[in-house]
């Protein structure tokens, strides 16, 4: 029964992820946009922050293919390492995110009674939380109490504190998510034969649930990670998120939007990292609606 | 049902209580010295003993109970970056700002979600449908700060008829309020989509038309009015949602609102006003979840209060 199921699954998602244009054409736009991110922020490395004062503000040229900034530093090397970071940043928070609550939704689904009440409604009150706001106290905080201990270079800590404070708060949908499905799950008669043949809650969870989690799983992780790279790119933007001189595609569109004024426009400030961070998100959340739908068992539109 | 919602009224307090406490270990947390600027001398123990005195912030443990009791009477405490301002002049100069966008978006994005969400189920697979569908999709991906440098760019620079950072007039609220608005917007547009499609296709609609009420009786006075729950019930978070989440809109359109002064406190180490704005912030959101949870138990009495989810 569960094969059954996961090969369902498996042969169900990808033909008709192919039968939608649109998802498979964002899909194969993210695969170029993270291939170019990975080489070129590596390619980026030693590049990013050479500054030469005497060409700064020029605009796009052979050169300088996306123009030069403020301080003369060319910026396709600072697009490419920044959208690693932001790409970097975005899918680790989700993964983390995805782990928790998938974790929390087990716990409390098979748990069930008191404690699951207990953890759900832990769950209900940090959703009444203001979000934005305990994503940033959680980023200072931690970012206070893991600077000296982890030993790391800046941009480094900066990094892992984000992706903490982003997963740590994004995970309540999920958990909501994987709780009902286990509730549901656990009445089902094949859990029960497990139980009668006495598989443990561990084995139960590994060889009975997981299988058949891992279709909501994956449909809502793919909606989590635009989600991720948004609040990463908000964060920057504000200037509490990755510091510079490391770049990433929210404090390159700050420089952007600070560097407007109503004489002259320094566009490609702008409109590269800008252009990058939303196409990237529209093609994730394109994929996301294509791979829900997909698993729904919607007909393609 | 007045029970659970007094129940819930009375779980405010404790969740307030828990968010104060919270917040207070990450200010805490904190590396840098409110009183020290960065990069200038450091101050003498002495002084910053009496400075620390004269804010009531000794050590954390008499900051923490000392600040509680000035909540209880209302007191927000005193900027430590904004001298000779105290955080409740800051907060009644701010929140007023931040709540007049929330609400403008919040209004917006109503109108026109429910709107072209309608136009959408009525015409299903048109292109009607497919543009709604592209509006939606491009207003969730792309960023609050990307739609705010194209609208400042584009009436400031391109058509100069808006100066880039002002505040004043009325017209300033329109910018920032239509670029919080997507978001929601957006939301509500597939909602109302989602709900009206479904509800179209049930049978107190059928037996609608076949007692031949006119067209617009029937999306109006049957079809919008049972489509519509789903958003009212989302409508409680985006508003909560609208009105804390515009810092970043703020911050594109020099906004004098309460999101940039809690982004400068957090920047500053203006422990106070940070604490302030968050308890400001924590208070109309909780607030606003009962009150929506309480209306949605009044408009559909399927929604079962206080019971978890």
């Amino acid at each position: 029964m569960i094969v059954a199921a996961e090969r369902e699954f498996s042969i169900g998602v990808t033909p008709s992820l192919a039968r939608r244009p649109t998802a498979s054409a964002a899909a194969i736009f993210l695969i170029l946009m993270i291939a170019a991110c990975g080489v070129g922020g590596l390619w980026a490395r030693s590049r990013f922050a050479a500054t030469h004062l005497e060409t700064a503000r020029t605009p796009p040229t052979a050169r300088a293919p996306f123009g030069t900034d403020l301080l003369g530093r060319c910026l396709l090397p600072r697009c490419l390492l920044g959208g690693a970071v932001s790409l970097g940043v975005g899918a680790a928070a989700a993964a983390f995110s995805v782990f928790l609550g998938v974790v929390w939704g087990s716990l409390a689904g098979m748990a069930g009674g008191r404690l699951d009440a207990f953890m759900m409604r832990i769950v209900d009150v940090l959703y009444g939380l203001p979000y934005l706001l305990l994503v940033i106290l959680f980023k200072i905080g931690l970012g206070g109490l893991l600077s000296s201990r982890l030993g790391m270079s800046h941009g480094m800590t900066d990094a892992v504190v984000l992706m903490l404070a982003i997963g740590g708060v994004s995970w309540l949908t999920m958990a909501r998510i994987i709780r009902t499905q286990v509730l549901s799950l656990k009445a089902r008669p094949f859990v029960e034969a497990a139980r009668a043949i006495g598989v443990g809650p561990i084995g139960i969870w590994r060889t009975h649930l997981l299988p058949n989690l891992a279709g909501p799983i994956i449909a809502y992780t793919t909606l989590t990670i635009p989600q991720a790279i948004l609040q990463e790119s908000f964060l920057s933007f504000l200037g509490i998120g990755i510091q510079p001189p490391m770049p990433s595609w929210g404090n390159l569109a700050a420089e952007g939007v600070a560097a407007i004024n109503s004489v002259q426009s320094f566009w490609w400030l702008l409109a590269f990292p800008c252009g990058m961070l939303s196409l990237t998100l529209l093609a994730l959340n394109l994929v996301g609606d294509g791979m829900q739908a997909a698993l729904s068992g919607e007909d393609p539109a | 049902m007045s029970h659970r919602l007094l129940s819930r009224l009375l779980q405010v307090p404790i969740v307030l209580f828990v968010i104060y406490t919270l917040t207070f270990v990450m200010v805490v947390a904190v590396p840098g010295n409110p009183f020290q600027r960065e990069g200038s001398r450091a101050l003498p123990p002495l002084l910053e003993q009496a400075l620390r005195q004269r804010y009531g912030m000794d050590d954390n443990w008499t900051f923490y109970w000392r600040y509680l009791g000035r909540l209880m009477h209302g007191d927000f405490g005193e900027s430590l970056q904004y001298e000779n301002w105290s955080c409740n002049e800051i907060i009644a100069a701010s929140l007023p700002v931040s709540a007049a966008i929330g609400l403008t978006a919040v209004l917006i994005a109503l109108v026109v979600g429910v709107g072209l969400g309608t136009l959408a189920a009525l015409r299903r697979g048109g292109l009607v449908d497919f543009a709604a569908i592209g509006l939606a999709v491009f207003s969730i991906s792309v960023p609050a700060f990307v739609v705010g440098a194209a609208l400042l760019i584009l009436f400031s620079v391109v058509f100069p008829i808006m100066p880039v950072g002002t505040w004043g007039g009325p017209l300033d609220l329109l910018r920032p309020a239509v670029t919080l608005s997507l978001v929601p917007m957006a939301y509500i547009l597939r909602l109302t989509r989602l709900s009206m499609t479904e509800v179209l296709d049930s049978d107190f609609i059928r037996t609608a038309r076949a007692k031949g009420l006119s067209e617009s009786a029937v999306i109006w006075r049957h079809a919008l009015r049972n489509a519509l729950l789903p958003v009212m019930s989302y409508l409680g978070p985006a508003t909560a949602a609208a009105m804390t989440g515009s810092f970043v809109v703020e911050r594109v359109f020099n906004v004098p609102g309460l999101g940039i002064h809690f982004v400068n406190g957090v920047l500053n180490r203006d422990q106070m006003l940070i604490l302030a704005t968050v308890l400001v912030y924590s208070t109309m959101l909780v607030t606003l979840n009962v009150l929506v949870d309480f209306v949605n138990g009044l408009i559909d009495p399927r929604v079962n209060l206080g019971a978890p989810a």
